[in-house]
């Protein structure tokens, strides 16, 4: 059978501790998850195969240790991501106001080729808390929000209910996958007959 | 039909002299003339050229690194004959970008998809797109889709398979390098195909 | 006289001559006769307590379930290991002021195995890995009782292994290459219990390729390998290695590719970072170095579709590194040859190579027949290994001619060149590598060239036979320690020792093995960079026992070439499975296995009439003079 290409997507979620992250991946994964690493090393890891427009591809969720405080987790942790999801509690303010810091921090350590089109998709969770009564952030601010950072697609979820989560996942694969379009082009070297001249790099130099 | 591995050479007794070995001099009798197999990893490339060299088919998939060489003559109605040479070319994506050292110089190019899968469909014009840029010139290019004997998993029509060769000036066949069904075929009418050297 | 005098007995040892070629044996008894008679003090017992679990990993190197190649099933089963006495002593050579040598002996079933050196290790947490003690105590449970064992665990072995070895290194054969259990992920059990896993990926946790299980199905894990990395490099550092239990965690980070192992196979940890070292350059090889510009361009670049179709070439390394010595030793091997059936080999190669050739190797199997480089031009033999290893892994070869673009990582990591590959017969293969990409007709003429005249000198032939004759048997060691004066005319099949000899001191060794209990050795060259092997005697016979010493003598070897802790010169281990004997001078590196009740002193004047023996046919068993190593 031919290579049936299959294509790799690295999401990341970022947002506040307690809007949900974990919450949400277990709701979308279907496998319950226990926090495994995040205290020691910063996130956990999920794996989910996608089928999308025919292709099956895989998405490598990183699940990240939300701070109370915001705090760095390193250029490495960032590098080559395919998607960030933001993610935040409508009844904490606070963690809506922090979608900015968080998407900063993004931007600033994967450093993207194209910041200004990279993919994120906002989530926010706990709608269904106390039944929308303690809701503090409205969607028409969160959609402004959204629309004044290049348009990012913006969904409410509720995690616990098992709300929108999976119309949220198939719109970050979309996106992750469309901006992963473009393929770097494999350009080896041959010696130059001329400079060749190496010799093997331990000894030998008679 | 006229195709055989050690042929009697019907020339020898005309033709003494520079021969199809080392490029000799253009002889409309016996050409010699490079032929490069292109296409996607898996549709089977490999086994359409050895059905064709060797009379062989192996279910088993040997994946090709680099590229194979092989080297087949073959007699035609009207007593030319043809030596092909066969660069049997690695599907792999990271030959992608070294495929013109084996296309450079060839007389004919192979394009192969397998009929059941789109993918392979889609690479094949890839490699059209990229000989029509970079081959020679005068390249005869034939659009070969193969795995016929699996029609109840086909997914290219054969209709998109005659257009699409139409559309570029190709010859469009579909073969079974498993059922042989096909194989001498083709590169009969490639051998038909060539151009003569006009000069003798 | 103690052990003191040895170091001097040594040093005058290395410095005999500087011609290339195994150097005169004449010192070993000097080194370690001395020892074997005096009755040295157990002295270093804070060291080696310390070094316990290397005790312990050499001794267990043996365990039944220790094949990582097919071994979930085994995953609980421990071999029939117990309080063997374990007797080691080491020469440290010129190195400090330690003691010349020790001897330790164990007492009852204890766990305090000992490794007569110094603590060398960097890493903090060796020391105290909590799985030191309590494995000691495993294995004390299970075992049978000391001195009894090498016949029940032979015979338990082959049961166990269903192939019987006849002698020869079948494992090939009958080792199925290729990616296997593709749908077992992180989460299966057996996946779980496999002894060694590898894996490679990307600087940003996409996963390139994994040993066992689908790649994309270990996303995840991959991810959790990165962002050990990355939290470690935020921290302004570096992790090499991780102790979780029995199992040993080896990164190797190489630029935007990072390389894992995760092994409870109990191998030093240099020797699973070699192996991680062997896995980039196969990687290399097939692709070069200029992938990492893709990542630099696009960290987010998916490597994963350019290694297309290779699984079959990694995994067949893998395999490589439990059952061919050149993966540790950095050296390759000849098949013994006449020397004028390898001179006419020499001769044509050296002819075409002068035509623009960079290359011209004639291999069987993983044994070079014949090898010429141009002017200039050196392989190194991690090159040629793992050359060999993409070639005989990829089946294509094997169908007709081929011109490939190869690269070999320490000749050249960020260009291709280009290799001719053609097999005369099933075994036997040459390679033409050229920097020329359209030298293709040129090297085809050459081949039918180099063909024509292996063929009229009867090469091929001689190559096959050798092939069925295999090389030195340690049942043909000479008994006569005098240089012999001629060549071998049916190479290397000497007379058989009569059996009456004095030297033999054991009756079971009869018609099993070498004089004194001689199983086995390695004999490498270190000028030549070539090694010869003996063949495996019956003792050693399925490729499990095979693999077994294998390891026992990689650990060997990542011991006697430690840093920091001076040269060793000579290290006599007696475990429950072998009497292993080392031997390293400036000009040879000697590794024997002997019967585990063999005698000491007889082991000792063994091993110098190996080396004489080594000597003796060097013609016929290493690659002389028009080697690329040798100007």
């Amino acid at each position: 059978m031919p290579s049936r290409r299959r294509t790799l997507l690295k999401v990341i979620i970022l947002g506040d501790s307690g809007v949900g992250k974990t919450s949400l991946m277990n709701q979308y994964v279907n496998k319950k998850f226990s926090n495994q690493y995040k205290a020691t090393i910063g996130a956990d890891f999920l794996t989910k195969e996608v089928q999308f427009e025919d292709r099956l591809f895989t998405l490598q969720i990183w699940d990240t240790a939300g701070q109370e405080r915001f705090q760095s987790l390193g250029v490495a942790f960032y590098r080559g991501a395919d998607c960030c999801v933001l993610v935040y509690d409508v009844n904490s303010m606070k963690s809506f106001d922090n979608l900015n810091n968080w998407r900063e921090e993004f931007l600033i350590q994967a450093s993207p080729s194209d910041p200004e089109n990279f993919p994120f998709v906002v989530i926010g969770n706990k709608i269904d808390v106390d039944g929308g009564n303690s809701r503090v952030v409205s969607e028409k601010k969160a959609r402004a929000w959204c629309a004044s950072k290049g348009n990012i697609p913006y969904f409410e979820t509720s995690a616990k209910e098992g709300i929108n989560v999976e119309e949220a996942f198939q719109c970050i694969a979309k996106n992750a996958l469309k901006s992963g379009e473009e393929e770097e082009i494999y350009l080896p070297d041959t010696i130059d007959v001329a400079s060749n001249s190496q010799s093997r790099s331990s000894g030998c130099e008679c | 039909m006229g195709c055989s591995s050690s042929l009697p050479d019907r020339s020898s007794g005309r033709l003494v002299g520079p021969n199809s070995e080392n490029g000799g001099a253009p002889d409309s009798k016996n050409l010699r003339v490079k032929l490069v197999l292109l296409g996607d990893s898996g549709v089977g490339k490999s086994c359409i050229v050895l059905r064709f060299v060797r009379g062989q088919f192996d279910p088993t998939s040997k994946v090709t690194v680099g590229a194979s060489f092989l080297s087949q003559t073959i007699a035609l109605q009207d007593s030319t004959t043809v030596k092909f040479e066969i660069w049997d070319t690695a599907g792999q994506e990271r030959y992608a970008a070294l495929a013109p050292l084996y296309y450079r110089g060839a007389a004919v190019a192979v394009v192969v998809y397998d009929i059941t899968s789109p993918e392979s469909f889609s690479k094949a014009q890839y490699w059209v797109k990229e000989l029509q840029k970079h081959g020679s010139p005068d390249i005869v290019m034939a659009l070969v889709g193969n795995k016929a004997d699996l029609h109840e998993k086909r997914e290219v029509s054969v209709q998109e398979g005659i257009d699409y060769a139409e559309k570029n000036g190709m010859f469009f066949i579909e073969t079974s390098a498993k059922t042989a069904d096909n194989i001498n075929q083709l590169f009969e009418e490639i051998a038909k195909r060539l151009p003569r050297p006009t000069a003798q | 006289m103690l052990s003191r005098p040895m170091s001097s007995g040594s040093t005058s040892s290395t410095s005999a001559d500087d011609s290339p070629g195994p150097a005169s044996p004449k010192s070993v008894e000097a080194q370690l006769g001395s020892v074997a008679l005096s009755e040295p003090v157990a002295e270093l017992a804070s060291a080696a307590n310390q070094e316990a679990r290397n005790g312990v990993d050499f001794a267990t190197a043996g365990e039944g379930g220790d094949d990582d190649e097919e071994d979930a099933d085994r995953g609980g089963e421990e071999g029939p290991v117990g309080g063997a006495e374990e007797e080691v002593w080491a020469d440290y050579g010129g190195a400090g002021g330690l003691a010349a040598a020790e001897e330790v002996g164990e007492g009852l079933g204890g766990g305090g195995v000992v490794w007569g050196r110094t603590n060398s290790e960097l890493e903090v947490d060796e020391p105290a890995s909590p799985s030191s003690s309590g494995y000691a105590g495993e294995r004390g449970s299970s075992g049978a009782s000391s001195g009894e064992l090498e016949i029940g665990e032979v015979v338990e072995d082959e049961i166990q292994e269903p192939r019987s070895g006849d002698g020869v290194l079948d494992s090939q054969a009958s080792w199925v290459p290729g990616k296997r259990h593709v749908d077992e992920d992180d989460a299966s059990v057996s996946w779980r219990k496999r002894k060694k896993h590898f894996f490679i990926l990307s600087h940003s946790g996409k996963p390139i390729y994994s040993r066992y299980g689908d790649e994309h199905k270990l996303a995840g894990f991959s991810a959790t390998l990165q962002a050990i990395i990355s939290f470690v490099e935020n921290g302004g550092d570096r992790v090499k290695f991780v102790r979780a239990g029995k199992h040993q965690v080896v990164f190797l980070v190489k630029g935007p590719i990072y390389l894992v192992c995760i092994s409870c196979t109990e191998e030093p940890y240099e020797s699973l970072r070699g192996q991680l070292e062997l896995m980039y350059g196969q990687m290399i090889l097939i692709l070069t170095k200029s992938v990492n510009r893709c990542f630099e361009k696009n960290p987010k670049f998916d490597m994963t579709p350019l290694l297309g179709g290779t699984d079959v070439v990694f995994s067949s390394l893998i395999h490589s590194f439990s059952c061919n010595p050149a993966t540790f030793l950095h050296a390759y091997t000849c098949l013994p040859l006449a020397l004028a059936t390898r001179q006419a080999a020499v001769a044509i190669l050296q002819d075409v190579a002068d035509s623009g050739v960079l290359f011209a190797i004639l291999m069987c199997k993983h044994k070079v027949v014949s090898l010429v480089g141009a002017q200039k031009a050196s392989l190194h033999p991690d090159d040629m290994l793992l050359l060999a290893n993409f070639v005989m892994s990829s089946e294509s070869f094997r169908t007709s001619e081929s011109f490939s673009p190869i690269c070999l990582p320490r000749y050249n990591p960020m260009a291709f060149l280009y290799a001719y590959v053609h097999y005369f017969d099933v075994d036997t293969y040459l390679m033409l590598l050229t920097t020329s990409s359209d030298a293709f007709y040129h090297l085809k003429d050459c081949r039918m060239r180099i063909e024509m005249v292996l063929l009229k000198s009867n090469v091929l032939s001689e190559i096959q036979r050798s092939l069925l004759d295999g090389g030195m048997h340690v049942e043909d060691l000479p008994v006569d320690p005098i240089p012999r004066s001629s060549s071998l005319p049916s190479h290397l099949s000497q007379p058989k020792p009569p059996t009456d000899s004095p030297e033999r001191f054991r009756e079971t060794c009869d018609g099993i093995a070498g004089p004194a209990g001689l199983w086995h050795f390695i004999y490498r060259s270190v000028f030549l960079d070539q090694y010869v092997s003996s063949e495996f005697p019956a003792p050693i016979s399925s490729p499990r026992q095979q693999k077994r010493l294998y390891r026992a003598y990689q650990k060997l070897y990542a011991s006697m070439h430690e840093k920091g802790i001076g040269p060793h010169k000579t290290q006599f281990r007696r475990d429950e499975n072998y009497v292993l004997l080392c031997w390293v001078t400036q000009d040879f590196e000697l590794y024997a296995a002997f019967d585990p009740l063999a005698d000491r002193a007889l082991a000792i004047k063994t091993c110098n009439r190996v080396c004489q023996w080594v000597k003796d046919v060097e013609n016929e068993i290493f690659l002389l003079g028009a080697s690329p190593f040798s100007w």
